[in-house]
């Protein structure tokens, strides 16, 4: 079995036995194996989404095993009307805030402040990720997780609003806010636009 | 608003798309827009290979966070699962603040414990130790555990060991498999900061030490 399955959509009505669906219909019914192999394809995506959030691993980690134990639980609630990729990151994003909120954190409080001037643009392309990462931290944590989700997992603008609970129009509100916000912070990006 | 240049009506609609276009969740439709749009427009051309830029970046793999195993976490979601049924509500995170977390705590220094083992750091220092026992002192009868001890993953057996040596502890038994070392008077030594009180006092401020506990105290 590959370790990452793309699922499938939700118009498919008998998900191949690989897929995230058929894996929650097992774990629906208390299959511990089908959720060890859920969490084994998901871990590093969601290590990745959450490490915008926060590099402290031992947090990572509690909110990882947070989203799986909702899983567990609810896997029988799941009824496929969207992803099962969608669910989950849902699920592990009102884990995330949830943590956040109980534990009084700021997120990302560990990146880059607001005071340091970005360069126009990279001095090359080994500075390239440095100076993205730096616009990304000046942005909002919701307008990043909304980029997040689009871009580093393709998910689309009506799964955005499910998985963060939020309105199409917020959804569409947070992207362009983050994309004018970027613009301004880092005129070159892409390579091909002028300074405004 | 001050990168949009003023155009036809459709030229914001284009603008917005783009990052469904470029994200491939764009329907259909949508991509037909864009697509007959880019060809006239240099804004909405520069827009799309800026937000292809940025879509590369976030789609590539960050460095990976420090210590975040799949193995180990996968093993503490296991043992998360045999908790009693009322253990597991729907807030894991609120529950573990009220209590749990020190089990947490435990479980996680357990595992990285288990791992130290595995890289020979522990392994060699155990080996020392049963060493020292058989050679100085055949089958002694083990003194009575007064301390539970949980180090945090990143101190090292060389650490603790300091630690315990100047506290006039030494380890008894453990670690069990959630971590936990059973500790008690070295040598049977009563003297200076060998009651139990100042020691774990000392343990409890000594950076690196996750948890210290008399014994007979639930962790």
């Amino acid at each position: 079995m590959p370790l990452f399955t793309r699922s499938t959509p939700p118009q498919s009505t008998i998900p191949p036995d690989d897929s995230e669906e058929a894996l929650l219909a097992r774990i629906a019914g208390a299959d511990r194996g089908a959720l060890a192999t859920l969490y084994q394809a998901r871990h590093r995506r969601l290590v990745r989404f959450l490490s915008r959030h926060t590099r402290r691993q031992h947090v990572i980690d509690e909110v990882i095993n947070d989203t799986f134990l909702v899983v567990w639980q609810k896997a029988g609630e799941f009824r496929g009307q969207s992803r099962a990729s969608t669910w989950i990151m849902g699920i592990a994003y009102r884990c995330m805030l949830k943590h956040l909120r109980d534990h009084k954190e700021m997120p990302c409080a560990d990146q880059a402040p607001e005071e340091i001037v970005l360069s126009d643009s990279p001095a090359d392309l080994v500075e390239l990720h440095d100076w993205l990462d730096k616009g990304l931290a000046r942005l909002s944590p919701e307008q990043r997780d909304t980029l997040e989700l689009a871009y580093g997992f393709g998910h689309s603008l009506e799964e955005i609003a499910e998985i963060t609970g939020t309105a199409v129009n917020t959804v569409k509100s947070r992207m362009f806010q983050a994309r004018i916000k970027l613009a301004n912070l880092l005129p070159n990006l892409g390579g091909e636009r002028k300074t405004p | 608003m001050n990168r949009l240049p003023p155009g036809a009506a459709s030229h914001q609609q284009v603008w917005e798309l783009l990052a469904w276009y470029v994200n491939g969740t764009a329907t259909p439709e949508q991509r037909r827009i864009v697509d007959r749009h880019l060809p006239h427009c240099d804004a909405c051309r520069a827009e799309c290979a800026a937000q292809r830029q940025l879509a590369d970046h976030l789609r590539r793999d960050r460095a990976p966070v420090a210590g975040s195993d799949p193995a180990a976490g996968l093993a503490r979601l296991m043992a998360d699962l045999d908790r009693p049924a009322g253990d597991t509500a729907d807030a894991p995170a609120a529950r573990r603040r009220h209590g749990i977390d020190r089990r947490w705590r435990l479980a996680v220094a357990g595992l990285a414990a288990l791992v130290l083992f595995e890289t020979g750091t522990l392994t060699t220092w155990h080996a020392r130790r049963a060493d020292y026992q058989t050679l100085s002192a055949p089958a002694p009868a083990a003194p009575r555990a007064t301390i539970r001890l949980v180090p945090a993953p990143a101190m090292s057996a060389g650490e603790l060991q300091d630690v315990l040596h100047r506290l006039g502890l030494q380890v008894v038994a453990g670690p069990t498999e959630a971590g936990v070392y059973s500790l008690a008077p070295a040598g049977g030594r009563h003297g200076k900061g060998s009651d139990s009180a100042s020691q774990l006092a000392a343990l409890r401020a000594t950076p690196g030490i996750l948890f210290a506990e008399p014994v007979g105290t639930d962790p």
